[in-house]
């Protein structure tokens, strides 16, 4: 088991979410850095979809009670366990007792705590994402608190006796641009309904995350973004990444917990292989967009695939030798 | 790489030390260092004085500051502590820890940044405290 000794809000049970039940009003909910929580799983030999920990605000301080192979991805928070520092993306196996402090985020927005087996809660409609709004999955529907005892399934795979990190995502995918975090986006249904000048500042602005973003979505800073005419729309279906411009003209990007239906036009959809680079941004940090295709979207998702299943093999590799060679 | 795994499988289980391979167009030659064969044998076996280096627990390419922290980097002089990483090895998306086993001082760097080093590699000298 593990217990929580300090915790800031909303920290929360997330897999990779849950499919197959939007036409309940149920969202995908999950990580909302799934790529960082399938590398935080590959790195102890879990299935990637394992259920782990999703960290927002630091700082957090848990105990150990058993002996307990975990690891740390996303967001490099400075790790400590006991007065060792840990590597960002890399997992270590903690000892009864030990208690592992997660600090202020050197770099991100988001850390992942993932252990063995995954975090051991029941699944709910196939996932044991927490659906805070709907108050189920995760540990009863809820965000952590102090005192909470989370218990790992446990797995047998042994670990490198020193740890095991992963090439960070950020330095393993290349991203469409420097400096601020930039993100590919296609061009949703009312893209043409936007006037010249707003298509135009849509791709060359510097779009500020505000302090009103979180897990539903995230609420943009920037020109305002103008229809070239009154269109009104019926309520569609709304999936994370899709970028919605209220009556104000600033962007919201829906995310993991966003609703499944809304009227707003759409002027963009973040592709799902960038979606953890906004999972990663900070209010106040900034976001552009560049304009791509499906087929450059199919690529993109290629290329994490890629590098999940090296970093999976990888991994493996090193499990195995480090078991021949008595330093597991 | 899987099949370099196999081959070393074969070495250690035939108590080969060496291995070299060739097509005529690529070739290959494989060494297994003595310490790991120490390893094998006595997995745990504490060294009976305090060592004088801190050597890789893995094969690949060392680095000496992580990818995702560039400009933390561990240099002569630095007091470090028991299991603290000073060094780092990658193996394609993995990577492994060079770590101080216990408490002590770094000495002077005894390879480059980009070496391709085996299992038990000395890649700093060390003072051990106590």
């Amino acid at each position: 088991m593990i217990e929580i000794l300090s915790t800031p809000s909303l920290v929360t049970v997330q897999d990779l979410g849950r499919s197959g039940f939007y036409r309940y009003g149920v969202c995908r909910s999950g990580a909302m850095d799934r790529l960082a929580l399938a590398i935080g799983n590959l790195l102890l030999g879990n299935d990637r979809s394992a259920a782990g920990l999703e960290i927002p605000i630091l700082p957090l301080r848990l105990r150990f009670d058993v002996d307990m192979n975990f690891s740390l991805a996303g967001a490099d928070c400075g790790a400590m366990l006991g007065d060792r520092p840990l590597p960002p993306c890399w997992a270590a196996r903690a000892k009864a007792g030990d208690i592992l402090t997660l600090n202020t985020p050197l770099s991100g927005c988001r850390a992942y705590l993932c252990v063995a087996g995954g975090i051991d809660v029941p699944e709910v409609l196939g996932s044991r994402s927490t659906q805070l709004r709907e108050t189920f999955g995760g540990i009863d529907g809820r965000a952590l608190q102090k005192g909470d005892r989370i218990a790992a399934a446990g797995n047998d795979a042994r670990l490198p006796k020193d740890g095991l990190g992963a090439l960070p995502p950020a330095v393993a995918l290349a991203a469409a641009g420097d400096g601020v975090t930039v993100v590919r986006v296609i061009p949703a249904a009312e893209y043409g309904d936007y006037d010249e000048a707003s298509r135009a500042a849509f791709w060359s602005a510097d779009w500020k995350v505000t302090g009103q973003s979180n897990r539903a979505g995230y609420r943009l800073e920037g020109p305002d973004l103008a229809l070239s005419r009154m269109i009104e729309l019926r309520s569609h279906g709304v999936v994370p990444g899709v970028i919605q411009v209220p009556a104000g003209g600033q962007p919201i990007i829906q995310l993991a917990d966003a609703a499944t239906m809304g009227g707003y036009p759409k002027i963009g959809v973040v592709i799902d292989a960038d979606l953890w680079r906004i999972a990663q941004a900070r209010p106040g940090d900034a976001l552009r967009f560049v304009e791509c295709d499906m087929a450059m979207a199919a690529d993109a998702h290629d290329e994490t695939e890629i590098y999940l299943a090296h970093l999976a093999a990888d991994v493996s590799r090193q499990y195995r030798l480090a078991t021949a060679w008595g330093v597991a | 790489m899987t099949d370099l795994d196999d081959i070393l499988a074969c070495m250690m289980a035939a108590g080969l030390s060496h291995l070299s391979y060739s097509d005529g167009r690529e070739s290959i030659s494989m060494r297994l260092d003595p310490a790991a064969v120490v390893s094998l044998s006595a997995p745990s076996a504490p060294p009976a004085t305090a060592p004088e280096t801190i050597s890789t627990a893995s094969m690949g390419r060392l680095i000496f500051a992580h990818p995702g922290r560039p400009e933390d980097m561990a240099t002569e002089g630095l007091l470090v502590g028991a299991g603290q990483a000073v060094a780092y090895v990658v193996s394609g998306h993995a990577i492994t820890a060079v770590v101080a086993q216990e408490p002590g001082t770094l000495g002077r760097r005894l390879r480059e940044e980009g070496d391709i080093v085996g299992y038990g590699t000395p890649v700093f000298a060390f003072a051990a405290h106590g």
